[in-house]
């Protein structure tokens, strides 16, 4: 375990941006990169993506110096430990409703005595070394992020307990299924109640010194992805390389259109 | 089995595709559902070969695509194994002389056409023994050649290379052609590159043969619609990591306040 250029990111107060991995391509996480994103979140929610895809994904994060992050696909122990123990830097655990849930998010994510996350030296994380083990431990207890996705009626009422919980690094306000919860489908930061919901988050998350994510649409100019800062967000995360390839072939297919016009002529 | 690419090209209209470099089924679908005609699907410039070719090419046929594959060199054995997949079509790179566009026209056709090995059992013939007779002259007439004219040289010997029976569409493939020509990088801006693609079209149009030639380096609406001017039908959009990379430069510039 590396230190985690993101965690630096953050506690130095400026904006981070990233990106979901749908695609399984490593070329596009090195995109990313070469780009100056900051982190990719490789996905194992909404995707086919196995553990064996994902290490050779994390790779190409590691390669091209973007923070690779790691959805699982439920708050499971074993799925945890395995991403990390890849070599992602942090875990984002889907629908987190309440306290008990966020609590078991660090436990997996930490080694003892602060978790109970499963101690193997024989990782790519721990470099495949027995060596400086202690050290290593510690290191990646400190470095490891964990983001919490709230994406729920439910995890707003439970709001203050889940943000009271220690080793809380970022929550991430998912709009999508907020919406959906919330009774206002597919409306996302369009509808008032969710961009309300965003402000209450990251007001509390702030006093708390927990870091707050979100998703704005792929179509949004800058100057709305700005709105989002100005409500207290610091971590920027597009949504996945599928949504984004997609709405830019959509303005390529335009050009058919336009050369019926020039053949016209 | 859709055939955007063959309808557009026999009825004289312009079609739109990209390169997959990153092999990924669900990019692929995402253009067929956007409305592009075809993909191709690239084993020169990339790590992937024949088995995950022939995935992408089932991830083309599902949305409408038409798929072509571009090989890796003009051999007979690699043209036949990526037809066997069911690609509609091969792209041959560095068609540079009569001989390699006769060689590939030879590798495309089975006898008494052409050389192409004839084997029931794979995919491009679904499998089936009692339908060859159908399958082999079907393929024959409907699988597509496009032969890459990117080098100095394929200019030289154009006349002859157009004159080969066989070949549906060339491809003017401008970032090889620039080098050789001297002007590293460039597009029809320059007037090396212009002039050598006017020469092909003038040739193509002949011999009824439509032109293909891609976007880079300009990835952009305008310069299409110039190559149209040109009298390319077949625009070829960069290729999806070009794409995917000019779009992530723009998101990144979100940071900068």
């Amino acid at each position: 375990m590396t230190k985690n250029p993101l965690r630096k990111t953050m506690e130095e107060g400026k904006l981070a941006i990233g990106m979901f991995h749908y695609t399984a391509s490593p070329a596009f996480v090195e995109i990313l990169g070469y780009s100056g994103f900051d982190f990719v979140i490789i996905d194992t929610e909404h995707t086919s993506i196995d553990l064996h895809t994902a290490e050779h994904l994390i790779r190409a994060a590691d390669s091209s110096g973007v923070t690779p992050l790691f959805r699982v696909y439920e708050n499971s122990s074993s799925l945890i430990n395995k991403a990390l123990n890849f070599g992602a830097q942090g875990i984002v655990v889907p629908h987190v409703n309440g306290e008990e849930q966020a609590k078991l998010a660090v436990e997996f994510a930490k080694y003892p005595p602060v978790g109970a996350r499963a101690a193997c030296p024989g990782t790519r994380a721990a470099a495949y070394s027995i060596e400086n083990w202690d050290d290593y431990c510690t290191q990646a207890n400190q470095e490891t992020l964990v983001i919490l996705l709230l994406e729920g009626k439910e995890a707003l009422n439970n709001l203050d307990a889940i943000l009271s919980v220690s080793g809380v690094d970022v929550v991430f306000v998912g709009p999508w299924d907020l919406s959906q919860s919330l009774g206002v489908p597919g409306q996302a930061y369009d509808h008032p109640s969710i961009v309300k919901a965003l402000e209450d988050v990251a007001s509390k998350a702030s006093k708390r010194r927990i870091s707050v994510m979100t998703v704005p649409l792929p179509t949004w100019t800058r100057e709305k992805v700005k709105m989002l800062q100005d409500r207290g967000v610091n971590m920027i995360c597009f949504p996945d390389d599928l949504l984004v390839f997609s709405d830019a072939v959509r303005k390529v297919v335009k050009v058919k259109d336009l050369t019926k016009a020039v053949k016209a002529n | 089995m859709e055939k955007r690419l063959h309808k557009a090209i026999r009825s004289g209209d312009v079609s739109l595709g990209m390169m997959t470099f990153t092999h990924s089924p669900a990019l692929v679908e995402i253009l067929g559902h956007s409305g592009f005609d075809w993909v191709t699907i690239d084993t020169e410039h990339t790590p992937f070969d024949m088995e995950s070719a022939e995935h992408i090419v089932r991830a083309a046929e599902t949305s409408g695509l038409t798929p072509l594959i571009r090989v890796y060199e003009n051999n007979p054995s690699i043209i036949l194994k990526a037809l066997d997949t069911g690609a509609q079509g091969v792209i041959v790179p560095h068609v540079d002389t009569e001989e390699a566009a006769v060689s590939a026209v030879q590798a495309v056709k089975y006898p008494p056409e052409g050389i192409r090995g004839a084997c029931p059992g794979v995919r491009s013939a679904h499998y089936s023994i009692p339908d060859w007779g159908t399958t082999y002259q079907e393929r024959n007439r409907e699988t597509l050649l496009v032969v890459l004219l990117e080098g100095k040289r394929a200019i030289e010997n154009l006349d002859k290379i157009i004159a080969v029976k066989g070949i549906d569409i060339v491809f003017v493939g401008p970032w090889d052609l620039s080098q050789s020509l001297g002007c590293p990088g460039s597009g029809i801006e320059h007037p090396a590159v212009a002039k050598a693609l006017d020469q092909v079209v003038e040739r193509a149009n002949k011999y009824n043969i439509a032109v293909m030639m891609t976007v880079t380096p300009h990835l952009t609406l305008d310069y299409a619609l110039e190559l149209v001017k040109h009298g390319v039908s077949c625009i070829s959009f960069s290729a999806d990591e070009l794409l995917f990379s000019e779009v992530c430069r723009e998101l990144a510039k979100v940071k900068i306040t």
